[in-house]
């Protein structure tokens, strides 16, 4: 079997568009959580999202971007960030055995629900034509394709909130097994609209506003009361460990391990169980003992049951030696990307083992006794001979994934 | 002096694709314009919006750029209500 390391990294999120500023930011416990200035805000109970600061025509011609739903717009930008990061080049025979594995939860959500809103608002006869292609699940895996040239497996993957995850374990399987080289994997989501936002409000799901929007989500904290909705993209090249070492590349670490099992349980609630079982299946995938893990990103969505439970889920994998690891939940300050949040946070993994610093949990304010271990709380902390980092991912829907990510050695 | 049906469409085509036809001639061939079939079929929607027409689908027996400044004339005449006559304007 090919080992497989990281090489390139690509972030569009309201930490900033890079892999570097979103780092710093999550370092020094920013949050990219703020009142919400779309028209609808108003008729909007929670009125808080963590946007993207993304000006389109930046980064493509006005004729291009029209084309584009933003989902695809964030993939697009993510990925040649990656591949510029990587320093990536292909021959046409190279390409052959490259491919895109992108993960979305509700892909271009935008232009249908801009098409619905002319067919109800404006009696439109007719939708924009371009409404299917840039709507569909599968758009950011084909121009992500189309601009690189590349040719092998290219597929979306929708499980919620662990899509990025599965398509990022997806395509190191891919290369494990030989049937690709070299693969762009990662997430995208641009769900952040007015359908979107009132249907996750009436969920439940969502934290509701603090007088300081940057207060909202608090993850593990007695006070939480759930997540705030982000967008973004991240991606990350793939490739196997000895063509990256064949080229000279920089490794930024090696996945070694990944899970993916299912609740069978439950449409949204999540279960101890089921958690374990995808963290225990990502170790015995990586060969490693539990406390070969330096560091947890937790999925942590802050919602009252998800933090309770994943905590006694990371201590029935990790026993009492559990307390002893320090776990945090990224999503206090970059919000929930639904599709895109495993791989934003995958990358933060990435970087934690690079720079040596474990990104906080913020908003930590008040203690729960059924959440008790140490959640790295406020601020960034520096760690010294961090080598494997463990990332969480359960979905609405019951698709769990977990990665394991070490330096390369 | 409002703009000729020929000369909206140049504008259309220049913001939304961004392809300056420049002195294209009328009778040149409606592929010259050099869209895809799909971009075809978007720029056709977008007459639509500028225009305020529907035009009928499908839109077969388009040739020249003529024959679809013509189909938008015709369309615009049909489709258009009559405008005042005691307009004052130009």
């Amino acid at each position: 079997m090919n080992r497989v390391v990281i090489s390139g990294l690509g972030v569009v999120s309201p930490l900033g568009n890079s892999s570097q500023e979103f780092f710093d930011q999550l370092i020094a416990g920013k949050s990219g959580v703020s009142k919400f200035p779309a028209d609808f805000a108003p008729r909007l109970g929670i009125r808080i999202a963590a946007r993207c600061a993304f000006d389109a025509e930046a980064y493509f011609p006005r004729n291009i971007a029209r084309k584009l739903d933003p989902v695809s717009q964030f993939a697009l930008v993510a990925a040649e960030q990656a591949v510029n990061d990587a320093k990536l080049e292909l021959t046409e025979e190279e390409k052959r055995r490259s491919g895109v594995y992108v993960g979305t939860s509700v892909g271009g959500i935008k232009a249908l629900l801009d098409g619905h809103a002319l067919l109800l608002v404006e009696n439109a006869t007719r939708l924009p034509p371009l409404s299917i292609p840039m709507a569909m699940n599968n758009a950011p895996v084909s121009h992500i394709s189309t601009r690189f040239g590349l040719k092998g497996a290219c597929l979306t993957y929708s499980t919620a909130c662990s899509s990025s995850a599965v398509a990022i374990g997806e395509a190191f399987r891919l290369i494990q097994h030989g049937y690709a080289d070299v693969m762009v994997a990662g997430g995208s989501e641009a769900s952040l609209e007015y359908g979107l936002l009132m249907a996750w409000e009436s969920l439940g799901t969502l934290a509701t506003e603090a007088s300081d929007p940057a207060a909202s989500c608090r993850p593990f904290s007695k006070d939480r009361s759930g997540f705030v909705l982000g967008e973004g993209a991240a991606m990350v090249v793939l490739e196997s460990r000895d063509r990256a070492r064949r080229r000279g590349a920089r490794i930024l670490g090696e996945i070694i391990g990944y899970s993916t099992t299912a609740e069978a349980g439950h449409i949204t609630k999540p279960s101890e169980a089921g958690m374990a079982a995808a963290m225990q299946a990502a170790l015995d995938n990586a060969g490693i003992a539990a406390d070969s893990i330096g560091y947890i990103n937790a999925h942590g969505t802050a919602t009252p049951i998800n933090d309770v439970v994943e905590t006694r889920a990371i201590k029935q994998v990790f026993g009492p030696k559990a307390y002893a690891i320090p776990v945090s939940s990224t999503k206090s300050m970059h919000g929930h990307l639904l599709g895109a949040a495993s791989a934003l946070e995958f990358i933060a993994c990435v970087l934690s083992i690079q720079h040596q610093v474990l990104p906080p949990t913020i908003n930590l304010a008040v203690p729960d006794p059924e959440c008790d271990l140490d959640y790295v709380p406020g601020q960034g902390r520096k760690v010294s001979g961090l080598t494997t980092v463990m990332s969480n991912s359960f979905a609405f829907g019951g698709t769990n994934a977990v990665l394991i990510v070490r330096t390369e050695q | 002096m409002t703009k000729t049906i020929l000369e909206r469409l140049k504008t259309l085509l220049l913001d939304q694709y961004n392809i300056d036809v420049g002195s294209i001639k009328p009778e040149a061939p409606i592929e010259s314009i050099g869209l895809d079939s799909l971009d075809m079929v978007d720029f056709f929607y977008a007459i639509e919006q500028e225009f305020k027409i529907k035009l009928p689908t499908p839109n077969l027996n388009l040739k020249s750029i003529q024959d679809l400044v013509d189909l938008v004339e015709r369309t615009v005449k049909e489709q258009t209500p009559q405008e005042p006559l005691n307009r004052t304007t130009e």
